[in-house]
């Protein structure tokens, strides 16, 4: 894949547009950036790898020899302007604000182009406040944004990124890693080894081969509770069995009821007009067979009472007869009274007078007028002598029979005190009834008339019928109700019951699955082993061919080995390892690595360096420069401080052998120079500020915006 | 009182008083409504003595009757003592037994009162 055109537009100190231009085909690869610090090289090395990865990281470094990856530099940040990627002048002046890197590549995918933009509409304080894009293209076919990313992921891997953006700041700590085999190198080297996707797949296929066997334990702790539930649901199943026979069965019969009772609804619509006879008949025979129990009730009553009506009757007779024994017994029990006075008194007179006499007897005197006394006293009892005679000759000879009489009378033949009103009421009510019941009959019998006893036989029949049907259906109906209730309940007993997944096919399927999932996991780490093996060795001898073509004393040395935990190490021409080896050699040794990884795991992209010559001596550099630059090798780009190489220095050193080369300048790097079209026809127009005669523009020394120029390497070049 | 030893003799009446007596019984088992009941069954007792009542009362004539087909009212425990304090004069003058003469108002009682219901009348009339 060849770079063609990179645009940069208000990133770090490149105010504006500013197009690089990498389209002319050339058989060299080299490309080359110089400039002093902070006239942006670095920017454009950033700027492609945020066009390309979306982020830019500050410097990682090395910490108990693991690398730690600096934090994303933010596009803009008003708190730390020091580190955003934004050009300041744009942040400030520019609304709306943007800075976009486009990048357009040639592979045999097609052609590539890819443009990432931040932009805010409003003064964006943070990344936040900033609307982000991406759109590709590859090939003619347009992505954008997510889908974007995944397309350039398939070119660019990420994991890969270090490999092809080297900076040289950062090999120093690669060489540190590389000789400790710390666990990041082995990473990056397994990411440029394009291992991990397999790795990853084992783990992934591990992960799944985790979870199918927790499915089959848990399907053999499932099966264990389910025999116990199967058990269960077996016995609720039959239930339910037997209830939905029974639903059936009731269904049917509801069904049956209804048409039975419809057919004799049918039939007694036909009767409709003796119906209202016949129903008025039902309703009389109704009403007679109420009344009959009624009268039944008020017979027995009068009955009872009617009991007196000899008495009440012939009372009227025996009444006087009873009356007169009664005054006469009354009378004879008066007379006896009397007689038993006088008797009383008699006798109290004769002991008087038998116990009368005329001395007294305490004095001894004689009574004075004791015979007048004694006289009137015989006359007394005399006279009450004659009275009981008069009494006892005058009563009745038997009153005791009369008694008798008295007693047969109103024992056997006195009414009880109300009797005949009782039996008149109880009569009344009784004979009220039966005329009622007379009426009713009446009617009875001239609706049985109208209404022939078959006719009304047969409503009355169909009525029953009908009747009947109705409640044996309502009978049914609840049945019908109260069963299909049951059927839901033993339904949810059965759902919650039953075992959930009684598929065995399905745990079956899991069993087979895990098979072939271990005998994938054997085979990928098979392969992992063995393409380890195979490409470990390969970049050792790629690497091994790099680092002796870059060592200025190849002959010492036999090349590079890798271990198992990729520890590279030097060997000398003795095949040992060579001890203390110079940082220059080990920079070398790292990069020589670097670069046979790269070829080994053919990543088809332009090396992107920055401060290549870092730490290495003349000689170093010169070699690596040789080396990376020849023909037909990727595009390699170089982003050169000053410091490290100079134009006139490797064009003095026969080193130009690279298509094309910028120079990036500030204002203030240039003495009567227009920064704009690079013309010298200048003047000065106050202290720090030139004004162009060719184009017119002002160049402001104090402003710290770059332009780059295109070294004319007509001489060096190509 | 006379002397003469007067029997309790028979209750019996003509077959066509028993006849009307036994139409006055109200028997559970028939249930007839049409017509009025005046005893329940047991209750010939009540049902001669109503007989005996109108008769008596009334003065009613006694009516001959074959004695062939006489009817007997075998009451249990019939109060003849009760009837014999007032009609043992009568029945001495007549020279006929208690129960001849309780059975001679009866029988008259009963036929009037089947002609006074047949006529249409109330029984109630009887009782004013």
């Amino acid at each position: 894949m060849r770079l063609k055109y990179l645009v940069i537009c208000d990133i770090g100190p490149f105010r504006g547009r500013h197009i690089f231009d990498f389209s002319e085909k050339s058989d060299h690869s080299g490309y080359a950036f110089f400039a002093k610090n902070g006239r942006g090289k670095t920017t454009i090395y950033n700027a492609m790898k945020w066009a390309l990865f979306g982020t830019v990281r500050q410097k990682s470094k090395l910490v108990n020899s693991t690398v730690v990856e600096g934090k994303n530099r933010p596009v803009v940040d008003e708190n730390d302007k020091g580190t955003m990627l934004m050009n300041l002048d744009a942040w400030m002046d520019d609304s709306p604000q943007s800075m976009s890197v486009l990048f357009v590549a040639e592979g045999n995918f097609g052609e590539l182009q890819v443009q990432r933009t931040a932009s805010s509409k409003t003064l964006a304080r943070r990344d936040k406040d900033l609307d982000f894009s991406l759109s590709v293209s590859i090939g003619g076919r347009s992505f954008q944004d997510e889908a974007a990313e995944e397309q350039i992921a398939m070119i660019f891997p990420s994991e890969l990124e270090r490999f092809f953006f080297i900076d040289g700041e950062e090999v120093e700590t690669y060489t540190t890693m590389m000789k400790s085999s710390t666990n990041g190198i082995i990473d990056d080297i397994k990411s440029i080894l394009r291992l991990p996707s397999l790795t990853r797949g084992v783990e992934d296929l591990k992960a799944v081969r985790r979870s199918y066997d927790e499915a089959i334990d848990a399907d053999s702790k499932r099966q264990l509770r389910d025999s116990k539930r199967a058990d269960k649901a077996r016995n609720i199943q039959g239930q339910l069995t037997t209830v939905r026979k029974q639903v059936t069965e009731l269904e049917d019969e509801v069904k049956r009821l209804t048409l039975r009772r419809d057919g004799f609804n049918e039939k007694m619509s036909q009767y409709d007009e003796l119906k209202l006879f016949a129903d008025e008949k039902i309703a009389i025979d109704a009403k007679i067979e109420l009344l009959e129990s009624s009268m039944k009730s008020h017979l027995e009553t009068f009955i009872k009472d009617f009991s007196e009506a000899g008495n009440i009757i012939l009372w009227k007779r025996m009444q006087p007869i009873y009356e007169s024994l009664a005054e006469q017994n009354d009378a004879n029990q008066s007379r006896q009274f009397r007689l038993d006075q006088l008797r009383n008194e008699a006798g109290k007179l004769k002991s008087t007078i038998d116990a009368f006499k005329s001395i007294c007897d305490k004095c001894h005197q004689p009574v004075k007028n004791a015979e007048e006394y004694l006289e009137q006293r015989r006359k007394e009892y005399n006279d009450i002598l004659t009275e009981i005679k008069s009494h006892e000759s005058s009563g009745i000879s038997n009153p005791k029979a009369l008694r008798l009489k008295l007693n047969a009378l109103q024992d056997h033949f006195q009414p009880s005190n109300g009797s005949l009103a009782r039996l008149k009421r109880s009569y009344g009510d009784y004979t009220g009834q039966q005329q009622q019941y007379l009426d009713l009959k009446e009617r009875q019998g001239r609706l049985s008339e109208l209404v022939t006893e078959d006719s009304a036989k047969e409503i009355r029949d169909l009525a029953t019928k009908s009747a009947q049907t109705s409640q044996a259906l309502l009978k049914k109906e609840k049945e019908l109700k109260a069963a299909k209730f049951r059927e839901d309940e033993l339904e949810r007993s059965y759902s919650n019951a039953r075992p959930k997944s009684t598929d065995s096919n399905q745990i079956d399927t899991v069993f087979e699955l895990r098979d072939i999932i271990k005998r994938f996991i054997v085979g990928i780490e098979d392969t992992v082993l063995s393409y380890s093996k195979r490409a470990t060795k390969e970049v050792e001898l790629e690497a091994s061919k790099v680092f002796l073509e870059l060592s200025n004393a190849p002959e010492a040395f036999s090349g590079i080995k890798l271990n198992n935990q990729f520890k590279a190490r030097i060997y000398g021409s003795d095949n040992r390892p060579v001890i203390n080896p110079s940082s220059g050699m080990e920079v070398m040794m790292t990069l020589s690595i670097i670069d046979a990884l790269r070829t080994v795991s053919r990543l088809d992209a332009p090396v992107f360096f920055d401060t290549p010559a870092r730490s290495l001596d003349k000689d170093h550099k010169n070699g690596m420069l040789d080396y990376f630059w020849r023909k037909d090798r990727t595009q390699f780009l170089i982003f050169a401080h000053s410091g490290e190489f100079t134009v006139e220095e490797i064009v003095e050193n026969d080193l130009a052998s690279f298509r094309k080369a910028w120079e990036l300048f500030w204002p203030v790097d240039l003495v009567d120079q227009c920064i704009h079209c690079w013309s010298h026809d200048v003047a000065h127009v106050s202290k720090n500020e030139n004004s162009c005669n060719e184009c017119e523009k002002i160049t402001d020394k104090r402003k710290h915006q770059t332009n780059a120029k295109l070294v004319d390497l007509t001489n060096g070049g190509i | 009182m006379s002397d003469l030893a007067i029997k309790d003799g028979t209750l019996e009446i003509s077959k066509e008083a028993h006849i009307f007596l036994e139409e006055l019984e109200y028997n559970p088992k028939k249930q007839v409504f049409d017509k009025i009941k005046f005893f329940g069954v047991n209750q010939k007792n009540d049902i001669f003595k109503l007989g005996f009542s109108i008769g008596y009362v009334m003065k009613l004539e006694f009516r001959d009757s074959d004695a062939a087909s006489r009817m007997t009212i075998a009451p249990r425990g019939f109060a003849y003592d009760a009837y014999r304090t007032f009609l043992e004069d009568e029945a001495v003058q007549r020279k006929m037994s208690i129960g001849g003469l309780l059975s001679a108002y009866a029988n008259a009682g009963l036929l009037f009162l089947k002609e006074h219901l047949e006529n249409g009348r109330d029984i109630v009339d009887l009782f004013d």
